[in-house]
């Protein structure tokens, strides 16, 4: 395959892949994301990796189709681990001496052998239950009992199996089971346009609907070396700082909420409402989908930045009230701890690892906006529901300050509307893309230039950062999308955090994580 | 904490709910409206698809989410329909946490493989007379997911469906007057 991105790539046989991984690893990379491939000619796993500030390299192993085994990395890293077992549910690709290579994606009632990203994956496979090919692990001993979690749960959520191994009222080992609201995302987004595939992102996770779309657009646009001005790239960082706000304002509310303190949970809520409200009037939509497309962003009007200015002074009052009660404080303060040592371990991301004291935050580690010289992660120490609480209090603020900066950063470029309204059929964008293809329009796809070519896009979302790597066929439509949500990296961490807790703290620990169900399941 | 600037903020913000918009279908056209557009049952529900009359439900209901595929979108909006500023309860719904403590059935998402059992498990633990309101496109079978390997096909291929309300994700307005159709309030 021609790479025209500029990201390096590196083919090494599978033999070679465990040492490349340990030297990568030692060097400082993260993995970042791995995605599957079915060519025509054998199955192709492509690592991505990164390092601040703003290094990218890929690996790239190809195996045969007839004997689809590649060794395990899980012994060196354990997110590896992890999309290997998902590289075998999803592509039949075998992690060789894996410790726990049970099935991730694909419950009990799949078939056998039906690996539903493969070419020539049957279409409508038997579905029949083998329970027992999916078993949960069983702590034995004098008074341990199981609590059997959803997955229909009794709050306001997506589904999820929880299964709790408790004495008395202390959990001793904690296993979620995930993947309910797996819906073949990534499939859905193949042999469509970059364009018409922007519904999909806005709905891989729907209280992330920015950070997708535009880690989508800045991968297709990486593929296709398109420039982004710098007014564009202060509107997308504009949008992501308000998903953050809103988001980041609710949870704030809801924790207090957990542990019975409910005024600072209903006022955070009226100002959640003020500022889907305003996410509306700036993008038509409250969850501010439809303003980002390829090469483009556009806004329907200015911020109201003094709506952003009053709710960032109540946030601070609410956070002042929350903190400063003192059961509160006892319930927040050394519950659901997860050391800095096994966020890093586990590779966990966003306000979860900056709460253990691990900074990681895509928008200084590979920028790209300018957020100025005051922008720094945001990160506490105690690595508890506190720490979390604090993080997202704190970086509340902190979006609410970039708000006016990057406003006045977009205002050069006016709100980025074409002549035409935007909508549905998204007016392509009058960018200047390199190598000289022809505009495009909504009938012909911008074509690669060298044929078929590859890109990414990293952001930090809301939850922590995020990658989506794109391959584009040679008439321009996709070919693959891999998708990362940085909930995918997180969830596993929980579970390690809630050992020793009480089961009623669970909902406490969950939220002050609140990881994405949709996001992680694709 | 300070108790004076708790009682401080309170009182400084006063009402949070705002106006309650009038109700668009009287309970005595129940029935006498079709279908929208799209198809979409818009009627006041006047009998569940047992035909167990579902007036007794009228003045109050207990309310279970089902999410069953969805982007999580809708969640936001039902939250904040049972949110202060739309308030839901002030029109007899309340959210509960099991689906044996439950009237209506609010379901969101496309079906998934992995969550088509434990909704029609669900629609069954829910004692009669009960409503199913599919909230949002993917629950109305209109959705962006639907050719996904994943899934297995809509909310009505699964539970008989009661009331509709399209919308990507609905308008918390939308969802309250659904539930309103139901209270009858």
């Amino acid at each position: 395959m021609t790479r025209l991105h500029p990201t390096p790539s590196h083919e090494i046989a599978a033999a070679d892949l465990h040492g490349a991984v340990a030297e990568l690893l030692g060097e400082g990379w993260r993995l970042a994301l791995v995605a599957g491939h079915d060519d025509p000619d054998a199955l192709r796993v492509v690592q991505l990796w990164l390092r601040p500030v703003g290094e990218r390299r890929e690996i790239v192993v190809r195996v045969s189709h007839e004997d689809p085994r590649l060794p395990t990395l899980a012994d060196v890293s354990f997110p590896a681990g992890r999309f290997e077992r998902e590289l075998l549910d999803l592509f039949g690709i075998h992690p060789e001496g894996h410790p726990m290579p049970q099935r991730l994606v694909r419950h009990a009632h799949w078939p056998n052998g039906w690996h539903p990203m493969r070419r020539d994956a049957a279409a409508d496979p038997v579905f029949d239950d083998d329970l027992g090919s999916f078993p949960f692990l069983q702590v034995a001993g004098d008074g341990v009992y199981e609590i059997p979690v959803g997955p229909i749960h009794a709050g306001l959520i997506e589904p999820g199996h929880f299964r709790f191994s408790v004495v008395g009222e202390t959990i001793l080992r904690m296993k979620a089971r995930l993947w309910f609201v797996h819906r073949g995302m990534e499939r859905l987004f193949q042999g469509r346009t970059p364009e018409a595939a922007i519904e999909l992102a806005e709905r891989v996770s729907g209280d992330t609907a920015v950070g997708h779309t535009l880690a989508f657009v800045q991968a297709v646009e990486d593929a296709l070396a398109v420039k982004v001005d710098p007014e564009t790239a202060a509107r997308r960082a504009l949008l992501l700082e308000l998903e953050r706000l809103y988001n980041h304002v609710s949870d704030l509310g809801a924790m207090a909420n957990d542990v019975g303190f409910g005024i600072p949970h209903i006022h955070a809520q009226r100002l959640r409402e003020s500022l889907l409200r305003h996410n509306a009037a700036l993008t038509g939509h409250r969850l501010l989908r439809g303003a980002i497309g390829v090469g483009t962003a556009r806004l329907q009007c200015e911020p109201d930045l003094s709506l952003i200015a009053s709710v960032a002074a109540e946030v601070v009052e609410l956070a002042a009230l929350t903190l400063g009660h003192s059961v509160v404080l006892d319930r927040f303060t050394r519950t659901g701890a997860l050391p800095a040592e096994q966020a890093r371990a586990i590779g966990v991301l966003g306000y979860v690892a900056r709460a253990s004291g691990v900074s990681i935050d895509a928008r200084a580690d590979h920028p790209s906006a300018d957020l100025g010289p005051d922008f720094v992660p945001i990160t506490e120490t105690s690595a508890d529901v506190r720490a979390r609480y604090a993080v997202r209090a704190r970086e509340f603020a902190s979006s609410a300050l970039l708000v006016p900066r990057l406003t006045r950063l977009a205002a050069a470029g006016g709100l980025g509307r074409s002549e035409t309204q935007p909508g549905p059929g998204r007016s392509l964008p009058e960018v200047d893309p390199r190598g000289g293809e022809a505009r495009p329009t909504a009938a012909e796809p911008r074509r690669p230039v060298g044929g078929p070519c590859a890109g990414v896009g990293v952001v930090e979302a809301w939850r922590g950062t995020l990658c989506h790597r794109v391959e584009l066929a040679e008439d321009g439509t996709l070919s693959r999308v891999k998708i990362v949500d940085p909930s995918f990296f997180s969830w596993p961490a929980m579970p390690v955090a809630l050992a020793d807790t009480i089961v009623p703290d669970f909902p406490l620990v969950n939220k002050s994580f609140n990881q994405s169900y949709a996001g992680n399941d694709l | 904490m300070n108790p004076v600037e708790l009682w401080g903020l309170i009182r400084r913000t006063g009402r949070i709910a705002q106006p309650a918009p009038a109700r668009t279908t009287s309970p005595d056209t129940a029935g006498d409206s079709a279908g929208d557009k799209a198809g979409n049952t818009t009627k006041d529900p006047a009998a569940d698809s047992a035909g167990q009359d579902l007036s007794v439900l009228a003045g109050s209901v207990q309310v279970r989410h089902v999410d069953c595929g969805s982007c999580n979108g809708c969640e936001i909006e039902i939250g904040a329909a049972f949110g202060p500023v739309y308030d839901a309860e002030r029109y007899g719904a309340r959210l509960v946490a099991s689906p044996r403590h439950a009237d209506v059935l609010v379901v969101t998402g496309v079906v998934t493989r992995n969550m088509a059992r434990p909704l029609v498990r669900t629609v069954e633990a829910t004692p009669r007379p009960r409503v199913v309101v599919a909230v949002g496109d993917c629950a109305a079978g209109h959705s962006v997911y639907a050719a996904g390997y994943a899934v297995d096909g809509s909310v009505a291929d699964h539970v008989e469906v009661d009331l509709v309300v399209p919308g990507c994700p609905p308008s918390p307005d939308q969802i309250i007057e659904a539930l309103r159709r139901v209270t009858r309030r």
